[in-house]
């Protein structure tokens, strides 16, 4: 998102656009670094928790990636492209939860992905969770019922599709 | 866009390439959302008010299928875009609303907070206006996503700032928070289906990780009208993709 790149409109723009260009280098080495705005340990607690729950989803993912390559060999990823346009790619995934489970005891490299985007899946609910627990220890009621709704829906959406 | 990509270019069943998409969104979110709860910019109790209403909307958007045309539907998110699109570019120049009074609901939730921001290296305090239209755009937008099979970010960031007036910053990285709450359970259907290919997730789920990580970052050393100018932007593209797909265009 290099909004200073992107924009070409506007009088007062073009002394910006030359400051974002300059400072993009400034910008880059310093974007790991917290700007130090929370002031909640809560919604530290929440980035922690999110930061965790991406890690590890990508370390599995990646992890898992380089090996399905790896072990089928790079020459495998062209033959897996023709599997993957019909709808049932027998080779390149997993068919249900179960089978990644029992994947995962085998080692199979779709079965360590397939984990890491289950991780990645739950990760967005952190949030939400966390924030339930907070809102019942400072017994703030409209905002427990508010967050019990918004994990009810998700649920009943869940299982209605079903 | 994830899904054109998918399907146009590399050949992959669609069903797949919408589960590669919805990952994806996760990806964004969570990545992006890590950095936005570190910071403080993302207004928790904003976030869940409002995802009760889009929630809501996303569940039951499936009995307005039937009631709709999804052509119609297409035509009119257009408009509501490009109306967004026309009042957020009017207010390119600010950087953060001032003199804005909180909505008596917003009072009586505490939903007020502050944030700093980076980019003026001040902490900015914010009130709260407009819950109730945002409330029932926030249904909309549930319901629009649900059956369109877009993301509802290019409605909630809008809402947040046109109706709540909310600063800019605070508005995207709540609604980054909200967005990822409800991929997450279009993605757990996915999942459990087998509608996740391992392969194609995989490198977009890490590309886009790594991306909305740094992104987030940059966001919050941006200037706040620059922000608002790239959203433009973004709104424009998005009418215009809906338009074409109402008025059967082949633009895509």
């Amino acid at each position: 998102m290099l909004g200073g790149d992107k924009d070409k409109r506007g009088p007062g723009s073009s002394s910006e656009v030359r400051q974002s260009g300059l400072s993009m280098a400034r910008l880059l080495r310093s974007a790991l670094a917290p700007t130090g705005g929370a002031d909640s340990a809560v919604e530290k607690n929440i980035g922690h928790a999110l930061l965790w729950g991406v890690t590890a989803a990508a370390t599995l993912i990646a992890v898992g990636l380089a090996d399905l390559l790896w072990s089928s060999g790079l020459g495998a990823t062209t033959v897996s492209m023709s599997s993957l346009t019909s709808s049932e790619p027998a080779v390149w995934t997993f068919r249900s939860p179960a089978g990644m489970l029992s994947g995962l005891g085998g080692g199979d490299p779709n079965a360590i992905i397939g984990l890491g985007l289950l991780i990645l899946i739950v990760t967005p609910v952190l949030p939400v969770f966390l924030s339930l627990v907070s809102f019942l220890r400072r017994r703030d009621l409209p905002f427990v019922l508010i967050t019990l709704w918004v994990l009810a829906v998700l649920v009943a959406g869940l299982l209605w599709v079903r | 866009m994830i899904i054109p990509l998918l399907t146009l270019f590399l050949g992959v069943d669609i069903r797949h390439a919408i589960g590669a998409s919805i990952v994806s969104v996760i990806a964004t979110s969570s990545g992006a959302a890590s950095a936005y709860f570190r910071d403080g910019l993302t207004n928790r109790r904003v976030g869940l008010l409002l995802e009760t209403a889009t929630t809501t909307g996303a569940v039951t958007g499936a009995f307005v299928t039937s009631l709709v045309s999804g052509q119609v539907l297409y035509v009119i998110f257009a408009g509501v875009l490009s109306y967004s699109a026309l009042a957020m570019f009017r207010k390119r120049h600010s950087a953060t609303p001032t003199g804005v009074a909180d909505h008596p609901w917003s009072s009586h939730l505490r939903l007020a907070a502050s944030y700093h921001d980076f980019s003026l290296q001040k902490t900015i305090h914010y009130n709260v206006a407009g819950v109730p239209p945002a409330l029932a755009a926030m249904y909309a937008a549930g319901v629009v996503s649900g059956l369109l099979g877009i993301g509802s970010g290019v409605l909630k960031v809008p809402a947040m700032d046109l109706l709540m007036r909310l600063p800019i910053k605070v508005s995207s990285a709540t609604s980054n928070f909200m967005i990822g709450v409800t991929a997450a359970a279009s993605a757990g259907v996915y999942f459990a289906r087998g509608d996740i290919v391992p392969l194609v997730a995989a490198p977009v789920a890490l590309g886009i990780l790594v991306g909305a990580i740094l992104g987030a970052r940059l966001m919050q050393r941006m200037g706040s009208p620059a922000i608002r100018r790239v959203f433009v932007a973004v709104l424009i593209v998005v009418a215009i993709q809906m338009a074409a797909k109402g008025l059967s265009w082949p633009l895509l």
